[in-house]
């Protein structure tokens, strides 16, 4: 786990969850490490360029790999 | 070598999320072999209207220079009178890119943020027969779908888009309601980022302002970003413990009254420290020294200043359940 998350319009949660993060230093350094592994694995440049270079090969009628629009649209982009 | 152009309201110098975005991906494109060329051009016209109250008057133009690789024209619309509405401006705005259409011969248009770009890129595009993909910003469905003016732009951008992608699914979930047609084309992915080095950047300016456990965020801060919740919170908190609350960046000007307001009345006005508008260099130094980095965003996409606190370390906490609860309510 790397985050907390509350629920929108809720000024008490908010109130709730940050003061659990300030009571625990434990639990930011858990999470702040886990967020920039998350970053460095799951969002880098590579990943992302992958990305744009199905879009823009399904676009243009360019695709030299197999990629469907069907794959495009609901399997090979990871969220 | 095929030649694409972006159509974006700012890039590098200028300050934003949306230029930095679309600064990488060009980037992206060229190394995938791309000729790329950006466009900027904004489809608000505030600063047309003060020129014109001052009679600085000028003819359409734009400017062409090389960037890095990427080919960047900035768009100026004409300014000829006090009372010229939207579409003088507009109109001279596709006159200027169906000028460089002719010029460069595109094979391919990226429009980004639907509102301002999409329309007019999508249009051009296709009176060219040439493909146009829109990427979606956050604010374009969060926002702008629910005017009247705008709705049906909207939604004729997104039908006629040879694909579109979006940052997170709950935009394209919306915009597959809206025109259903779209959802054999198009994808959702989440930006990117790069390692950035945090211990050689400038002491921040307000460092000497930061007591106690430092809640931090990052941004242009407005309507939807839900800083009266992060507030009260802190107003409940600060009877237990000292706190900062750190907003690197500001609030929108045509918002500012309402957030001083806010802020006289929020009980914690001596406890906030804002930087006002400052360059990515500089909100960078922030980052380190904040202990918890706060999203209260009611909406948001894929907010770069997200993954930059991230790659700093700094613990997450924030105020969504949509798009980003999903993104980031991991084990």
């Amino acid at each position: 786990m790397n985050a907390l998350v509350v629920n929108p319009f809720s000024s008490q949660e908010l109130a709730v969850a940050l003061d659990r993060l300030i009571q625990q230093p434990h639990l930011r350094q858990q999470f702040g490490v886990a967020a920039r592994d998350k970053v460095l694995r799951q969002l880098a440049p590579s990943v992302e360029q992958q990305n744009w270079r199905e879009v823009y090969q399904q676009v243009l009628g360019t695709s030299q790999t197999q990629t469907t629009p069907e794959m495009l649209t609901a399997g090979t982009i990871a969220m | 070598m095929m030649k694409v152009c972006i159509t974006t309201l700012e890039f590098p110098p200028d300050i934003g999320g949306v230029g930095e975005s679309v600064h990488r991906i060009a980037h992206m494109l060229i190394e995938l072999g791309y000729e790329v060329h950006v466009a900027v051009f904004r489809a608000i016209f505030r600063n047309e209207r003060e020129k014109a109250a001052a009679s600085e008057f000028r003819r359409a133009a734009y400017q062409t220079i090389e960037q890095d690789g990427v080919t960047v024209h900035r768009l100026q619309p004409a300014i000829r009178s006090t009372v010229a509405k939207e579409q003088d401006y507009l109109s001279d705005l596709y006159d200027l890119l169906s000028n460089l259409h002719q010029r460069y011969q595109f094979d391919l248009f990226h429009a980004f943020f639907i509102n301002e770009m999409g329309f007019l890129t999508t249009l051009l595009a296709q009176e060219n027969g040439v493909p146009v993909i829109n990427s979606i910003r956050g604010a374009d469905l969060h926002k702008h779908i629910f005017s009247p003016q705008l709705h049906s732009q909207i939604t004729w951008t997104l039908a006629h888009s040879a694909w579109t992608t979006f940052v997170s699914r709950d935009l394209m979930h919306r915009a597959r309601v809206l025109v259903p047609q779209i959802q054999t084309k198009s994808s959702s992915f989440w930006n990117s980022i790069a390692p950035l080095q945090f211990d050689c950047l400038p002491t921040p300016a307000l460092v000497d302002r930061l007591q106690g456990t430092v809640i931090g965020s990052v941004g242009s801060f407005r309507d939807k970003k839900g800083v009266e919740y992060l507030l009260e919170a802190c107003k409940t908190l600060r009877s237990e413990t000292e706190i900062t609350l750190l907003f690197v960046g500001d609030f929108v000007e045509k918002e500012r009254g309402y957030w001083e307001q806010t802020l006289q009345e929020s009980g914690v006005a001596d406890r906030v420290v804002i930087t006002g508008k400052i360059n990515r260099a500089e909100a960078l130094a922030y980052l380190p020294y904040m202990d918890v980095f706060a999203i209260p965003s009611i909406h948001d996409g894929c907010p770069n200043a997200l993954l930059e606190a991230m790659l700093a370390h700094v613990p997450l906490l924030e105020l969504v359940l949509m798009p980003l609860a999903k993104f980031w309510k991991i084990t």
